[in-house]
């Protein structure tokens, strides 16, 4: 288990989880609420639109982070700071990143089912 | 048995009182009302922001006693909504006890936030345990607010967030102005104080910290983030609010473990200490 990925016993002891239907219960409340922050960055990137990436890679952070999902969190970190000067080749790049490891926790979250 | 007995009074009162959880990150408003409901809450009603809270603290049928919301939202913030609260608007009270939840970059925001009363912060990433213990904190202290003039002062909300809170409760922008900070200083429940007066409590705080074995004192030196924004100002009492206050800081901000404080005793004399919160 990649607890970078989703670190499942931190997940369930701050949600106070019973079982594992619970936390599936969770993570796709959790994936569904990051389809959308995912599709409304890729339309801030679309847009170069800095200041809208700014507010959706918080939201984004805060999410990841109380997913226990550290590693997302840290790369969402990383578009909060490249968001403000417009780096948009390295945005592009950290989206890239982004998408390979939603991919990963999928898979995650696939083999509790 | 004490102990027993209290945690089932605390769960009484958390499952009697109605609450509002704010976010406009879905997952991470998800989290604020499953942790709310497995404190024991059983009214929760949901806002994505600021104006929207207000919207439904305006149409409740009973008033919502306590809010927990996140504070960087867009198009209204938690602070633009808690002034707006401590002001005083039609059918909310001011006195509602609110709960913000911040992460690190969020903490320069913390000194309005105390500046506007705040009941209490939540560090983020948030906890079932941590939720429940801030709420009831909050319960079970008498609400303390300051009169409405003096949050006036207190250079938020925008105009914008007052045109966005027209929208979301249909009055028009003049009938905002018109009705904020008109608010009866007589709360119906809770106290109403002047600036500078101590914190009312009827309890202990939740967590014991080194200062409050100080009843006299203030602060030496200016409370500030890792990032050296100005949370706290020396020279401030450390009231029970106050000690509680920096203990939630503590949560979110490493930095904040150790204060300077001065100490005050009967016979006059001063010395200065440094104090893990």
């Amino acid at each position: 288990m990649n607890a970078a990925l989703i670190d499942l016993p931190d997940l369930s002891e701050r949600f106070a989880l019973t079982d594992d239907t619970e936390t599936i219960e969770v993570l796709a409340v959790f994936f569904t609420s990051l389809d959308n922050l995912l599709a409304g960055l890729r339309a801030a990137l679309v847009k170069q639109d800095a200041s809208e990436v700014l507010h959706i890679a918080h939201s984004a952070k805060g999410a990841a982070q109380n997913a226990s999902a550290r590693q997302l969190a840290a790369l969402f970190d990383v578009l909060e700071e490249l968001a403000p000067a417009g780096q948009w080749t390295q945005i592009k790049e950290t989206m890239t990143t982004i998408t390979e490891t939603v991919a990963a926790m999928h898979r995650l979250a696939d083999g509790l089912g | 048995m004490a102990k027993s007995k209290s945690k089932s009074k605390a769960k009484d009162l958390v499952a009697k009182s109605r609450f509002l959880a704010v976010d406009d990150e879905d997952f991470s408003l998800f989290a604020i009302e499953r942790m709310l409901r497995f404190a024991g809450a059983n009214e929760v009603a949901v806002a994505r922001n600021g104006a929207e809270a207000i919207q439904i603290m305006m149409s409740a049928d009973k008033p919502i006693d306590c809010v927990v919301s996140d504070l960087n939202m867009t198009p209204v913030n938690g602070l633009e909504m808690l002034k707006v609260i401590r002001l005083g608007f039609p059918k909310v009270e001011r006195t509602t006890r609110v709960i913000m939840v911040t992460g690190l970059q969020d903490v320069a925001l913390a000194q309005m936030a105390i500046e506007l009363d705040v009941n209490g912060f939540l560090s983020k990433p948030i906890s079932a345990k941590g939720l429940a213990q801030s709420i009831t904190s909050a319960l079970t202290r008498v609400p303390f607010v300051k009169p409405p003039a003096i949050y006036k002062e207190i250079a938020t909300p925008t105009e914008d967030a007052l045109a966005q809170i027209a929208t979301a409760t249909g009055l028009s922008l003049e009938q905002v102005n018109d009705q904020i900070g008109k608010a009866d200083d007589a709360p119906a429940n809770g106290h109403a104080a002047s600036q500078g007066s101590p914190a009312k409590t009827n309890g202990k705080p939740a967590k014991q910290s080194p200062l409050a074995r100080y009843p006299e004192a203030i602060l030496e030196e200016n409370v500030e983030s890792a990032s050296g924004d100005v949370l706290i100002k020396a020279g401030t009492e450390l009231t029970d609010y106050m000690i509680e206050r920096l203990q939630d800081l503590r949560e979110i901000d490493e930095s904040l473990k150790h204060v300077w404080i001065k100490i005050r005793e009967k016979n006059s004399k001063e010395y200065t200490l440094q104090v893990r919160v």
